[in-house]
């Protein structure tokens, strides 16, 4: 009685979130002591337009709302609540005894609340009182992310600079010290240009205070330059750093992130990704914005400067800057599309890349050489239409920055020129040599920074690139409150577990229970979720509906690390990374002692083999093992497995790519690592499932039959179908 | 498959608001399921037509093989089963870039979906794109110059 008041509570609480407006209109209609049970939205109507419609299922009715329409059917008048999907558009259909009585379509976020109304329909059907709240509302709490900060790529550097905040700083200072030092250069024209005008005109005798001046002059260049160098070194270092910790970090968050993901992604885009666009960050954060403090800086001490000495011509000096500042801005979004367009060029040239040299056999055996030498040459192509279009782009805008900037020199000249015309009372000739010195210095530096427009441009684009790996969220996230676990005991249970892989649904409600220790044989035609069931025990992907429990707890309450550690996998196809054979075999634990490896290699049978090659468990193997035979290399990935001593063993069709006489000896080696682990085992050739406890048949992501093979036999269902048809081909062809 | 000359096939709709295809020998196959084998890039040729379980029946090399009553019923039951909404204009986009969310208005009405990556915009024919959210809904441009100023832009910063 308690639990049922409890289900009926959470119900009304989570009711209460719908839209008042949608649920009174139902509301107005339940009768007393009905309550709601279930609700859904679907937010797609029947003409396949965008609409929101209400669905609630009650003890009594189905009631469907749109706007101020409600719709209802008694429960004894629906036989049944179906739900079905295509194109990542569900469709729940109400069901009569002799009709179908409405239908609705929803989008996937809602599929969640049509599986729970489904479900209820049901249990209320079977007279069933629910006395716990449907797994789903069970789902471990993930770790929370932050989202990611709105602003642009290039201040979200700022995260990476922050533990250098010290050294960037005192760069800044000794930045800041070089300008005023390099603006008093230039002001000593001033009193020299005077000084001469004057001895030239015979007011003054002596040119001796000039050895001051020049002095003055000396030292602050040679100050200039040593700050300049400091300041330099600081920030190139520092750059370097950030970059570097960019780079670290978006590999790692790279790694932690799901299969999913990488289905998704062309590697080739991901590698120059990580590699070319941060070393482009490198670039601009050591060159250019070493430059850019400085002449910022630099600009704000010459205007200072100027406006100190004549507010009047320091104004007319500066009447070109806006235009210079507008074109600049203007022209920085027009850049960024374009190398926007030349980033993504080059990624897309990086995949063929990437996608052809794994390929090469296949591209040689079919003699499509030429076609991807084509595809190549379009893809760089490519790259040379978006360059092009962003170098178009700059040279056009640049000469004009140039001119402009020019015409600000020409400003002063021309004023200057009126002044000394007109008499104007303390303005010298001195006066005007240092204004134009300090105002084309001012001008210069502008033209300098108007160039990092182009380089600040292609790093912001650069850092988006980066920050969009850093910004994907796992779909296999850790969870909030782990339960920590060492060695698992290894039992294994499929709750109604449901899979969607893009817009198709590949499991299906799937429940099973697999005792520690056990074996268990899936066998199915190609397709028909094998691999996707495999792939949810290892957590490359979670559930999307149900749950898989180990030792009874969701494997998401564990951290991925630890339950993977309990998890070892044998492929069909094994990878072996590029290494000796001892780092191969150790790569799941490489603190092993070279005994445990050894150990493992004769277990694996794998022992002999190692020892016929030159360099024994030293031999260096290729990126794809190639110097090995499949059965060397599937050896080598069963000591692997073997040496983590993994609770839980999952063999993917370990023995389908060989021979049959390789194929018997590497059966025995599995016999030593299944011995004792709880092990699903992929079959095509059944024969390799002598030992399975049960052997389960899925078919189209469902679980058709299971028992062992005699039962199986017996049964004369879609197993006993698939043996038939291996035994009539053993006869023919012999194997 | 089964054997039939296309232009004798006819279809009708049962209570279940199933397909049913009926054959020129009065054989009824309900559940039909029509399925466009190029959906992007030649949705009006290779027809397949499904039975319940999954199983092609009948392939068509066009529907202009049926005869019209069963090709107009053809190409409305396409018709409603496709869910590709077109869109016409994006109204907001929660950041220029992927991960974001974009506020779009489609032939089908307004809706809001997640845009995961970069790698989820293909692009169609040549002035075309389909954009698959994080729910595996695709949607269609049709026509990326035809759209207007600020959603081009949106766009053409990602293509």
């Amino acid at each position: 009685m308690n639990a049922t008041t409890d289900t009926v509570a959470l119900h009304t609480e989570s009711w209460s979130s719908v839209e008042t407006s949608l649920r009174s209109h139902v509301e107005a209609q339940l009768a007393v002591g009905e309550s709601v049970l279930a609700w859904m939205i679907s937010d797609v109507d029947e003409q396949r337009r965008y609409r929101t419609t209400l669905l609630v299922l009650t003890g009594r009715h189905v009631f469907s709302a749109t706007g101020d329409t409600v719709r209802h059917w008694a429960l004894e008048s629906i036989d049944k609540l179906r739900t079905k999907d295509r194109g990542g558009l569900g469709t729940l259909e109400l069901l009569g005894t002799d009709r179908r009585l409405g239908f609705w379509h929803y989008t996937i976020a809602q599929g969640p609340s049509a599986l729970v109304m489904g479900d209820r329909f049901e249990d209320l059907k079977a007279g069933r009182t629910r006395t716990t709240t449907v797994e789903d509302e069970d789902i471990p709490e993930a770790e929370e992310h932050e989202t990611p900060p709105n602003t642009m790529a290039l201040f979200r550097l700022w995260q990476f600079a922050q533990p250098h905040a010290f050294w960037m700083f005192i760069a800044f200072v000794l930045s800041f010290t070089a300008s005023i030092a390099a603006v008093e250069t230039a002001k000593m024209t001033k009193p020299l240009t005077d000084l001469l005008k004057n001895y030239e005109a015979g007011t003054i005798s002596s040119l001796s205070p000039a050895i001051f001046y020049l002095t003055i002059m000396l030292v602050a260049a040679a100050v200039c330059w040593v700050l300049s160098w400091a300041q330099g070194a600081i920030l190139a270092w520092v750059s370097e750093r950030v970059t570097a910790d960019l780079r670290d970090r978006t590999y790692a968050h790279l790694q932690k992130l799901s299969l999913e993901y990488f289905g998704g992604k062309r590697t080739g885009d991901l590698m120059s990704r990580i590699s070319s666009d941060s070393d482009r960050l490198c670039q601009f954060l050591s060159d250019s914005i070493v430059d850019f403090t400085a002449n910022s800086i630099l600009l704000f001490v010459v205007a200072w400067s100027l406006f100190n000495d004549n507010v009047q011509l320091a104004l007319v000096t500066l009447l070109p800057f806006p235009f210079i500042v507008w074109l600049m801005y203007y022209s920085r979004d027009k850049l960024q599309v374009g190398f926007q367009a030349g980033s993504r060029a080059w990624g897309h040239m990086t995949s063929v890349l990437a996608d052809t040299i794994p390929g090469i056999r296949v591209v040689k055996a079919f003699a499509q050489e030429q076609r991807e030498i084509e595809r190549f040459r379009t893809a760089n192509e490519t790259v040379v239409v978006a360059n092009n279009r962003v170098n178009s782009l700059w040279t056009f805008f640049w000469p004009l920055i140039t001119f402009l900037n020019s015409l600000g020199v020409f400003v002063v000249w021309v004023y200057g020129i009126w002044l000394i015309g007109s008499r104007t009372p303390d303005f010298t000739f001195g006066s005007l040599n240092a204004f134009l010195l300090l105002s084309a210095m001012f001008y210069g530096k502008l033209e300098m920074m108007s160039r990092m427009v182009n380089a600040s441009q292609r790093a912001a684009v650069s850092a988006q690139r980066i920050f969009e790996i850093l910004d994907h969220v796992s779909n296999v996230p850790e969870p909030a409150r782990p339960v920590l676990v060492d060695k698992l005991k290894g039992t294994l249970e499929f709750r109604h577990v449901g899979f969607r892989y893009g817009n198709r649904k590949v499991i299906k409600d799937f429940s099973l229970k697999i005792e520690a220790g056990e074996m268990i044989g899936l066998v199915g035609h190609t397709g028909a979720g094998k691999s996707t069931l495999i792939n949810l025990v290892c957590r490359f992907f979670d559930v999307a509906e149900g749950a898989i429990l180990a030792d009874g707890i969701d494997i998401r309450s564990y951290k991925v690390e630890q339950y993977r550690r309990n998890v070892g996998i044998v492929l069909q196809d094994p990878f072996l990374f590029y290494g000796t054979i001892a780092e191969n075999i150790s790569y799941g634990r490489p603190d092993a002692t070279r005994e445990e490896v050894i150990n493992a290699a004769k277990a694996a049978r794998a022992h002999e083999f190692i020892l016929q090659l030159a360099d024994g468990y030293d031999s260096l193997v290729g990126e794809r093992g190639q110097s090995l035979s499949g059965g060397e290399r599937q050896r080598i990935s069963i000591a692997r497995a073997l040496l983590i001593d993994p609770r839980i063993l999952i063999l993917d069709e370990a023995t389908s790519a060989l021979d049959s006489t390789t194929e018997r000896q590497i059966q025995e080696a599995l016999q030593n690592l299944v011995r004792g682990r709880t092990t699903i085992a992929i079959a095509h050739r059944l024969s390799t499932l002598r030992q399975a406890n049960r052997i389960m048949v899925i078919e189209r992501g469902r679980l058709v039959e299971i028992g062992t093979h005699d039962e199986l036999l017996v049964m004369d269902g879609a197993y006993a179908e698939l043996h038939r048809a291996q035994q009539e081909l053993t006869k023919d062809i012999g194997w | 498959m089964v054997d039939a000359n296309f232009a004798d096939l006819s279809f009708r709709k049962n209570e279940w608001g199933q397909l049913v295809l009926v054959m020129l020998d009065g054989v009824e196959y309900p559940g039909i399921d029509p399925v466009r084998c190029f959906p992007l890039t030649d949705p009006e040729h290779v027809i397949a037509l499904l039975d319940q379980e999954g199983k092609e029946l009948i392939n068509l090399p066009s529907l202009d093989v049926l005869k019209p009553e069963s090709r107009e019923f053809i190409q409305r039951e396409l018709a409603e089963r496709d869910f590709v909404p077109v869109i016409r204009k994006i109204i907001t986009t929660s950041a220029p870039y992927p991960p974001c969310i974009w506020n779009v208005e489609t032939d089908r009405g307004k809706t809001s979906f997640h845009l995961e990556s970069e790698d989820d915009i293909r692009s169609l024919g040549k002035t075309g794109i389909v954009i698959a959210d994080s729910n595996g809904i695709r949607y269609k441009v049709v026509d990326i110059s035809a759209l207007d100023a600020s959603s081009r832009r949106i766009v053409r910063q990602l293509v």
